[in-house]
């Protein structure tokens, strides 16, 4: 199995075979992770760098579970400890970096594009996790593997998006893949907070939330940030929670076995109700935990894309 | 003086639709002769100088609108010696210096202290523009009348526009009462973003900015224009719907002229798609109809000049994330040959090309606006529309590296320059004879 995957700088343009792949790996890594003996050689000797200038606590634990269990050598940079605090140039951070001869970057920046801009001046492999409101693409990639998990395929499923998109790159990260994958993919969400021209990526833009969740396999629902309110993007959380919230009677517009997802930190009362974040429809820990067997496949076939290490 | 002639030119003249062999004899800075088809040619005396252009153009020099010259303040990104020697090279022969230095040109002394270096740098020559509010802060004016008694012919916000209609209306009369032409990049700062609204924006999850913005900010502008009388400038126009507004603005007889940056003729907003600070300029990269009707627009005159939009900055100050990487191309010596570009492309005639960065930034600025006559000033630019070569990094005489165009290869550059009849570049290739 030799798919090239030089980096994963996010899912736009990346094909579906390649996808699949990734898919393919992480099922495999989960069954490893369900073992006694949940590690596995494969990047012994081999360096990564969690370079993390945006501050995140769940998705770098989740990447150093999987590194761990790659066995792969970590070393840790954040920003709040970092050069940067003194005013070294992001460029001059990453020179420092790559002198260190890294041979993973699992990059995550507040700034779109960075993940781009490491590739141009480090020679180690990049790994997005997360840039600005651009891609969050591992997040896209646990998020599709949960939904094969329950739902077999992702080849014309309805799922429905519904919040901020503008601002997330969870949600485009799984726009890309997902129609990718030959999903049907419907938005919705207050018009200040959808993109222009989104129709253009191959979705069905909604102004009520309604339109989106008829019918749907799949409800994927985003965080609203708190302090987009009162930003001149949306009135309140009372506002939002009665016109877009996953309440009980809009999920019964769905699917009777739809799954309910969210990437997480979710905002009771917002943007998910608390019963339908209790109920059976929800797979959010199953997102959690397939996050570190989707970073393990992508860590894998990174560092065999790259020709740094290949035992399984 | 020595006498110059220029002989086996084609001479370029929008003015009177000229297009055809010319003669040129130059004599203590002023153009003394211009032998046409039919005139017979200009006899060569003995001590005159006679270049042969053996079929090159000779054109009014260019003249750029809208360039930013950073000294004093910024001496690290550009100097007035290196700017005019960039300009010279780009065959321009009057560079519009913005007031964005620092201090700003907000006063004779300052105005007064750019001129003296100009005249110590022997390139082109440079056109200071003031700024129109002190400090270019926006709030309270600065003093055109001094700020034209000592050189200036315009005033302007360079590129933090006039936020409040109060203040637009107060520029525009304020002008008047020294008959000053304010040159404003119109555009509402409250719709600001870094990219294009559009598809783009959306894929790479860029900050947006509507075209839009553009538009209202015109609109607007024509309004007080229309209210006041004012003499107006619009620089650095790049959307299809904000030439539509000044087409009509034009028809109602609103004394507007506008002009568009040399890049946003080639570049559009899918540039962007990889990050590349190169590509980050203000106002941003648009759609393929936008640069479609930016280049109508000098084809049929509704827009007046074409301008370099020179912003040289330091590489480092690109080598960031897109977010924070500095804005701006260093424009100076791709003005002309991007002109060019359209001419070879065929969007362009020579003489509608000639007519965008010559005749009409001159009769814009009010700076030898009555075309090449008897008596002007010897600015003459000469320009070999076929000549094949390449941008490199280190024959810009600029110390702005900071473009896209780099390693591109261009066909046409200019051969010769000549401010006042002392010539300020002269490419390897022209040939003297005599």
């Amino acid at each position: 199995m030799t798919t090239t995957l030089p980096h994963l700088l996010g899912l736009d343009g990346v094909s579906k075979t390649t996808i699949t792949t990734i898919l393919d790996t992480a099922d495999h890594f989960k069954l490893v992770g369900q073992r006694r003996m949940k590690k596995v050689p494969a990047l012994r000797g081999v360096m990564v760098c969690n370079f993390f200038v945006e501050n995140s606590t769940r998705t770098r634990l989740s990447f150093e579970v999987a590194e761990k269990r790659l066995s792969a050598d970590i070393i840790n940079f954040s920003a709040s400890t970092s050069s940067l605090q003194k005013g070294e140039t992001l460029l001059d951070t990453i020179k420092n970096i790559q002198a260190m001869s890294p041979d993973i970057v699992v990059i995550r920046h507040g700034a779109a594009g960075v993940p781009r801009l490491l590739t141009q001046h480090i020679d180690a492999a990049v790994i997005n996790a997360g840039d600005g409101w651009h891609e969050h693409p591992t997040q896209a990639l646990l998020d599709m593997m949960t939904i094969r998990n329950h739902k077999g395929s992702l080849e014309g499923l309805k799922i429905a998006i519904v919040g901020d998109i503008t601002h997330s790159r969870v949600a485009r990260s799984n726009i890309f893949g997902m129609v990718t994958m030959g999903a049907n993919v419907h938005i919705a969400g207050p018009p200040t907070m959808v993109p222009a021209q989104l129709e253009q990526l191959g979705v069905t833009v909604h102004r009520q939330a309604a339109g989106a969740l008829e019918g749907a396999d799949v409800i994927m629902m985003l965080r609203i940030q708190k302090e987009r309110m009162g930003s001149g993007l949306f009135a309140d959380d009372r506002e939002y929670f009665r016109f877009y919230g996953l309440t009980v009677e809009r999920l019964a517009l769905a699917q009777p076995d739809a799954i309910v997802m969210h990437p997480g930190p979710i905002n009771r009362g917002v943007e998910i109700a608390s019963e339908v974040a209790d109920g059976p429809n929800n797979v959010i820990l199953d997102q959690v935990s397939n996050g570190v067997a989707s970073r393990m496949a992508v860590l894998y076939l990174v560092a065999g894309g790259s020709g740094i290490a290949t035992q399984a | 003086m020595t006498r110059q002639i220029l002989q086996g030119g084609v001479l370029l003249d929008p003015a009177s639709a000229y297009e055809g062999p010319a003669d040129v004899a130059i004599d203590d800075g002023k153009v003394t002769a211009i032998a046409r088809t039919g005139d017979g040619g200009i006899s060569p005396q003995p001590g005159d100088v006679v270049t042969d252009l053996d079929g090159a153009w000779i054109v009014h020099g260019l003249v750029d609108l809208n360039a930013s010259l950073r000294e004093p303040g910024f001496e690290g990104q550009e100097t007035i010696k290196t700017g005019l020697a960039a300009a010279a090279k780009g065959g321009i022969t009057a560079v519009c210096a913005f007031p964005d230095t620092d201090p700003v040109m907000d006063s004779a002394a300052v105005v007064t202290q750019v001129l003296g270096m100009a005249q110590r740098a022997n390139g082109a020559r440079l056109l200071p523009v003031g700024a129109a509010t002190q400090g270019l802060a926006g709030e309270s004016l600065a003093p055109f009348g001094d700020l034209g008694d000592h050189g200036c012919l315009a005033v302007t916000q360079g590129d933090t526009p006039l936020a409040s209609a109060r203040m637009m209306r107060r520029a525009l009369e304020y002008a008047l009462g020294f008959d000053m032409l304010l040159i404003h990049h119109a555009t509402d700062p409250s719709l600001g973003g870094l990219c294009h609204e559009g598809v783009w924006s959306t894929r790479l999850g860029l900050a947006a900015t509507p075209g839009a913005a553009e538009l209202i900010a015109i609109e607007r502008d024509l309004a007080l224009a229309e209210l006041t009388g004012g003499r107006l400038h619009l620089t650095k126009v790049s959307t299809a719907a904000g030439l539509r507004a000044i087409s009509i603005g034009k028809e109602r007889g609103i004394n507007v002229t506008c002009d568009v940056s040399a890049h946003h003729l080639h570049l559009q907003v899918e540039a962007v798609s990889g990050y590349d600070p190169n590509y980050k300029v203000w106002p941003p990269l648009r759609d393929a109809q936008d640069v479609e009707a930016c280049r109508q627009g000098v084809a049929t005159g509704l827009v007046d000049a074409i301008v370099s939009d020179h912003r040289p900055v330091h590489l480092q100050d690109k080598a960031h994330e897109f977010v924070n990487a500095a804005f701006g191309i260093s424009g100076l010596e791709t003005l002309l040959p991007l002109v060019l570009r359209l001419v070879g492309g065929g969007s362009l005639t020579p003489l509608q090309a000639i007519g965008a960065l010559s005749a009409g930034p001159r009769r814009v600025i009010g700076h030898g606006g009555d075309g090449l006559t008897l008596g002007s000033d010897a600015d003459l630019t000469v320009i070999d529309p076929n000549i094949a070569w390449t941008l490199n990094e280190a024959s810009m005489v600029s110390k702005g590296r900071n473009t896209p165009f780099i390693g591109q290869t261009f066909q046409g550059m200019a051969l010769q320059t000549m401010v006042a009849g002392t010539t300020v570049f002269t490419h390897a290739n022209t040939r003297q004879t005599a």
